[in-house]
């Protein structure tokens, strides 16, 4: 079974790279007088992408293998655990905090969607954990939609 | 009832025309400017039916505003000069106490070629200014010159008459001294020897830009005086940057992001509790930001200035930096050494200072957000009486002479890519170096002045003592540093 503490291994995994990515990058403009807002910018998108990516991926087949209480918690906490990431980004562009809240709320609500996929494909047509690759051809089917159509998914974060 | 209405319709548009007519705007150089420029406004208001009181004149443009209070009394006319950005145009409010408010608006011009002011006499005018590939030529009136030396960098060179010198007044000579002192391309075609020696007197970088002829140029030779402006351009404002110290907010947002990643790291080995796991990013959210904004306000100011070995004034750029990682706007004073030299645009939403009786610029008010730096860059120049010189010597040696009367301050030597460090030489002494000691440069000041120096061309580093410049509200100028620049064309080296 996929663990809450997985999907906090996760979040952090991610929230670390893209930290390290983001310092350094920040670093490098204000060494050669560049906007720092670019990177920044980049840091929110790519942590938005990167989560929703990831939840798109893992939520079918959670929703497959898991009792629902349980996959959601997984999810959730993924998302959540780049939560200072996501505020010292909004904080360098001056995102407002309700597009920034809305944009967590919309990538939450896409996650739960792909659950809800999952757990629905185990409760009406009977598939059962065994058939573990469905569910992970299902979740890289709409992670490689949300890849296709990413310029349009993500939010603007500059106003 | 609808004629009274039509009535008072009629008396709120019949006003309109009679409030733009209070505010009268005319700009330098008949409007002319180009990008990243700063320019001055004349404004003169029609006598004022409000009590006496303040005004306050504020000129909003895309490049940034400034500000200004003016005194005005009741039923007098008055008038206030302005440094402003010369960008696009600029919307100019005056504020009066009750609330009424004067709008007017400048647009400037901006050229394709770099703007060569042709000022000759009002109606004495003689001589039309030659057509000049490469250069758009205007021809103005003494009338049109500036009255603050900052509005010089809206146009790339002046060419003036003797009959137009004659007409300037006190405040325009002033700023063309001023130019001149910055290294400003100027032509004076005038035969007035007095004139002459004041200005040689006055110029900077040894008078290489400062063309002084008996007779109003021809094309070839205004196109000639004009391309062999040798005065390489001041370091860019990365540059200086560079020179400053990095910024704080960098050092403690790494510090907490590691600082979280651990607590993370332990609690997840630690519980699986979701009210946990929920919990810790939110209070780490919490706990960063407010982290981050008890750093407190970081101002710092840094001079670059370079002159040449025998000049006697040095060019310097000055750089202040506002840091600060809680979102607002913070009012920072100007040293009053920069309140009159030329300035970068402060950007938009950040605001200038302007005191109409010294006109200078006394502050700024600038917009700060986690990560992001304001800045204002400032050029001017300071005299200086020949520091120091080099010569190349025999057997492969440099000779530094302090020409001062008194020691030198802590100092480098440098000469293709390497550096020596000076001790201690004493008023008017002098100290031999040898070339095959050198060491490659160590800090960024080093690094900077090897880059500004030619092939053929040593240097003196010095680091200035600008405590004195500091205004008592303004920023510590935290580093200021001096480069003499000086052409070696000895076949010994």
């Amino acid at each position: 079974m996929i663990s809450v503490r997985f999907g906090g291994w996760l979040g952090l995994a991610i929230g670390t790279l893209l930290a390290i990515w983001w310092l350094a990058a920040v670093q490098f403009a204000l060494r050669n007088g560049f906007e720092t807002i670019t990177p920044s910018v980049a840091l929110l998108d790519a942590l938005w992408l990167t989560r929703l990516l990831v939840a798109l991926l893992l939520a079918p087949l959670l929703g497959l293998r898991q009792p629902l209480s349980n996959g959601g918690q997984t999810i959730l906490c993924m998302v959540w655990m780049s939560l200072p990431l996501v505020v010292l980004g909004a904080a360098a562009v001056a995102v407002p905090w309700q597009r920034v809240l809305l944009a967590e709320l919309a990538l939450l609500a896409a996650a739960g969607l792909a659950y809800a996929i999952g757990w629905a494909l185990r409760r009406f047509f009977a598939l059962t954990p065994s058939q573990d690759p469905a569910g992970f051809a299902l979740g890289a089917g709409l992670a490689a939609l949300a890849w296709a159509n990413r310029a349009a998914l993500l939010p603007g974060w500059l106003v | 009832m609808w004629r009274s209405g039509l009535a008072a319709i009629a008396v709120i548009c019949g006003s309109q025309p009679a409030l733009a007519q209070q505010l009268s705007v005319t700009a330098p150089w008949a409007g002319w400017s180009r990008p990243g420029a700063s320019s001055e406004l004349d404004i003169e208001f029609a006598a004022i039916d409000e009590p006496s009181g303040q005004l306050r004149i504020v000129a909003r443009g895309a490049a940034g505003n400034v500000s200004a209070n003016v005194a005005f009394s009741r039923g007098r006319a008055s008038r206030v000069r302005l440094a402003v950005p010369a960008q696009g145009g600029l919307d100019i409010e005056a504020i009066i106490a009750g609330g009424r408010t004067l709008r007017a608006r400048q647009d400037f011009k901006s050229a394709e070629r770099p703007v060569l002011a042709w000022v000759d006499a009002g109606l004495g005018a003689t001589v039309a200014p030659p057509a000049t590939a490469g250069l758009r030529i205007e021809s103005l009136q003494p009338a049109d010159l500036p009255r603050l030396a900052a509005s010089y960098s809206s146009i790339a060179g002046l060419v003036i008459t003797g009959a137009a010198l004659a007409e300037l007044d006190d405040a325009q000579l002033l700023a063309l001294l001023a130019q001149i002192r910055r290294c400003g391309f100027v032509f004076l075609a005038a035969r007035v020897p007095q004139a002459q020696a004041v200005l040689q007197q006055a110029a900077g970088c040894g008078g290489r830009n400062l063309v002084l002829a008996a007779s109003v140029p021809d094309a070839a030779q205004l196109a000639q005086a004009f391309a062999a402006q040798p005065i390489s351009p001041g370091p860019a404002g990365d540059q200086i940057r560079a020179l400053g110290a990095d910024a704080r907010q960098l050092a403690v947002l790494a510090a907490l992001l590691l600082a979280y990643g651990i607590v993370a790291l332990l609690l997840l080995t630690s519980t699986a509790r979701l009210r946990w796991l929920l919990a810790m990013p939110l209070l780490a959210s919490g706990g960063i930001l407010i982290g981050l904004f008890a750093i407190p306000l970081e101002t710092s100011l840094i001079v670059w200035a370079e002159t040449g070995g025998r000049d006697a004034n040095a060019q310097y750029t000055a750089l202040l930096q506002v840091r600060s990682a809680a979102p607002g706007v913070r009012s920072v004073d100007l040293p009053p050494v920069l309140g009159n030299a030329g300035f970068s645009l402060p950007g938009k939403g950040n605001s200038l200072r302007w005191d109409p009786l010294t006109e200078r610029m006394v502050g700024a008010e600038l917009r700060t957000q986690l990560l992001t730096e304001s800045s204002l860059q400032f050029n001017g120049s300071f005299p200086i009486a020949g520091a120091a010189t080099v010569t190349a010597a025999a057997n492969n040696r440099l000779i530094l002479r302090n020409a001062r009367t008194a020691a030198l301050p802590k100092a480098w030597l440098l000469y293709r890519g390497r550096q020596y460090a000076i001790a201690n030489v004493g008023p008017l002494g002098q100290v031999a170096v040898d070339i095959s000691t050198g060491q490659p440069p160590t800090d960024r000041a080093q690094r900077l002045a090897a880059e500004r120096l030619a092939y053929d061309e040593a240097g003196v580093l010095l680091v200035l003592d600008l405590s004195g410049m500091r205004g008592p509200d303004s920023p510590p100028i935290d580093n200021g540093w001096l480069l003499i620049r000086q052409p070696l064309t000895r076949a010994v080296l």
